[in-house]
């Protein structure tokens, strides 16, 4: 089989619920091997996009091809080379974590053993389990368990993380590593921020149905400026406080916090002025710029765009109003 | 042949459920069995159309084991759409006909089940005669359950969630109990309710398993009439011709329902 380098394309692609529209022209490409993270506020439309490119449901406009078949119409031939971990789905409650990984194997042409899965995602002591009593973290990683146990070619991972303790979460993020490493094709959707930052080679973020930035995360957080922040200083007032060269000054309570496009220059002059006033900048930071930075600011441009346009944004009651 | 191992794994997965649910397994095989010794067991001197009243009635319970599947599929099908388990299936390579086949195989296991346990009730403790025409008779039932099963998928697409599924299920239930002639013949009913009666989709399917077991003529028969003839091969298959006619009608009739209304996923709110 030829490897075409690119395992999603989605072009243009729309999605309405009646008068609602979901997803309004998002177009992405998703190259083999990659970890691709699509962010976004609830209600941005990630899920309904990726629910498209799973086969779920057909595009109503534009076109989504995944490894080269249509999601919609080729869905089991897709499938035994997909895994899908779903934002949420159900289980049969009645029966254990082992009795669910059994029942799934045979519903794949080429499982992994039982023990082997359980044993990834760090079930293995709860295979005697029922489902029922099973925590939402442990109910997660029994998603995750039946995602990959076909060892799919391409993983899709829907909010893999919510509900999980922190450790639950870094041995996530551990796994999904792994799996990269070992060559699958990983398209995670999720609204924490440092998830995307630690695990994705390109992000793309998604509001209001549409894809208002994508790229490497390096490229995405280029020309955006750093954060040099600390408290304010014993008797100083924001008005004692130096501008920095290229910076933007915010003082909220008395957390300090500037931005700035080249820290360096910046920090010498801080230096050089605490030095005059004699006072200490215990606390401070000097921070490189994150995603949720550039997150906010997207977010907070679009919310304006839309209100100079007179539009309002659909908030979650037109959305069930319109289903 | 990839498709006959989905649905075998499909059919494993129902079959431990079923049984692992208690509500399922009280709703789904012990209700016609106890409703049956019920009525049936103060029937057991008298006769109807020349053979036991007790295992007349029994043969009729096996009717409503279909319906009391029904109940329990249609329980099963939406709560597991509300659960997301559909969803969950349909993210498989699994093709829904195979999750189809394997759900409702495993229910037809249990009917058949049921079946023989009544079926040895009937001849065991209410001196039923064994079926007349067992090739007939097994016929009908899978033609009925089939009828039965769909209906339970048509009808799950009408239930909004889990909770109002009784609301669906329990008048079926009701009008098929009382109405298709499974304790006692449709003529002791009074007249205006005949017509509707016939109408119910289990009248033909009680009738020609009655025919197929006995091997005689019924759909006539009254408590105070007298025994019927006995049929030979050809005419026992003749007589339940039209009931099974009328059945593939019904069965036609609800597949379109199914296909239409059937939902892999719940409405959101």
């Amino acid at each position: 089989m030829k490897e075409i380098p690119e395992v999603i394309e989605v072009v243009e692609l729309r999605q309405s619920y009646g008068d609602y529209e979901a997803v309004r022209g998002a177009s992405f490409t998703v190259r083999r091997g990659e970890l691709f993270a699509l962010l976004g506020t609830n209600g941005a439309g990630k899920t309904t996009t990726l629910e498209v490119v799973e086969g779920y449901r057909p595009p109503t406009a534009g076109t989504v091809r995944v490894l080269g078949l249509d999601p919609y119409a080729d869905g089991p031939a897709l499938r035994r080379r997909t895994g899908v971990m779903l934002q949420e789905g159900g289980f049969f409650k009645e029966l254990t974590v082992r009795e669910t990984v059994d029942a799934w194997r045979r519903f794949s042409g080429r499982a992994r053993a039982t023990a082997d899965v359980l044993g990834q995602v760090r079930l293995d002591t709860k295979a005697g389990t029922r489902v029922g009593q099973l925590s939402g973290g442990e109910r997660r990683r029994l998603d995750l368990a039946l995602a990959v146990l076909n060892d799919p070619e391409l993983l899709f991972l829907d909010e893999p993380t919510t509900g999980m303790d922190p450790e639950a979460r870094r041995n996530t993020w551990q796994l999904v590593r792994e799996l990269r490493a070992a060559g699958t094709t990983v398209v995670l959707t999720t609204h924490y921020l440092e998830e995307a930052q630690q695990l994705a080679d390109r992000v793309a973020i998604m509001d209001a149905g549409r894809i208002t930035a994508t790229g490497t995360v390096a490229e995405v957080l280029s020309g955006q400026r750093s954060r040099i922040t600390f408290p304010l200083p014993f008797a100083t007032t924001a008005s004692d406080l130096p501008r920095l060269p290229g910076a933007d000054l915010a003082v909220q309570g008395d957390a300090v916090s500037y931005a700035v496009a080249r820290t360096a220059p910046a920090l010498a002059v801080l230096h050089d002025w605490a030095g005059a006033r004699g006072v200490e900048l215990d606390g401070i930071e000097v921070r490189h710029a994150s995603l949720e930075d550039v997150f906010l600011a997207l977010a907070g441009d679009q919310r304006t765009a839309s209100d100079d346009h007179g539009t309002v944004r659909p908030d979650h009651h037109s959305k069930a109003a319109a289903r | 042949m990839t498709w006959t191992r989905y649905a075998h794994g499909q059919l494993l997965l129902s079959w431990k459920v079923f049984w692992r649910n208690r509500r399922s397994t009280f709703i789904g095989f012990l209700l016609p069995v106890l409703l049956d010794l019920f009525v049936a067991a103060p029937l057991r001197d008298k006769e109807i159309g020349g053979v036991s009243a007790a295992g007349y009635v029994t043969v009729g319970f096996i009717g409503l084991a279909l319906v009391t599947s029904f109940v329990n599929l249609l329980n099963a099908v939406v709560a597991r759409r509300d659960d997301l388990v559909l969803k969950r299936l349909r993210g498989t390579e699994v093709p829904p006909s195979a999750v189809f086949a394997g759900q409702i195989g495993a229910s037809g296991i249990v009917v058949l089940l049921q079946a023989v346990v009544l079926g040895t009730l009937s001849v065991g403790l209410f001196h039923a005669p064994l079926p007349a025409d067992p090739a007939l008779l097994l016929l009908t039932l899978v033609a009925g359950y089939l009828l039965f099963a769909l209906l339970a998928v048509a009808l799950s697409g009408l239930t909004p969630s889990a909770e109002t599924s009784p609301l669906v299920a329990t008048p079926v239930l009701m009008l098929c109990m009382f109405g298709a002639g499974v304790a006692t013949p449709l003529s002791s009913l009074p007249s205006w309710l005949q017509g509707p009666a016939h109408a119910l989709p289990l009248t033909p399917v009680v009738q020609a398993l009655r025919t197929a077991w006995f091997g005689k003529s019924f759909g006539q028969e009254s408590w105070n009439g007298g025994p019927l003839a006995d049929l030979s091969f050809l005419h026992t298959w003749q007589s339940a011709g039209p009931a099974l006619l009328i059945t593939a009608l019904w069965t036609a009739g609800v597949l379109l329902a199914a296909r239409r209304l059937f939902r892999w996923e719940p409405r959101r709110a």
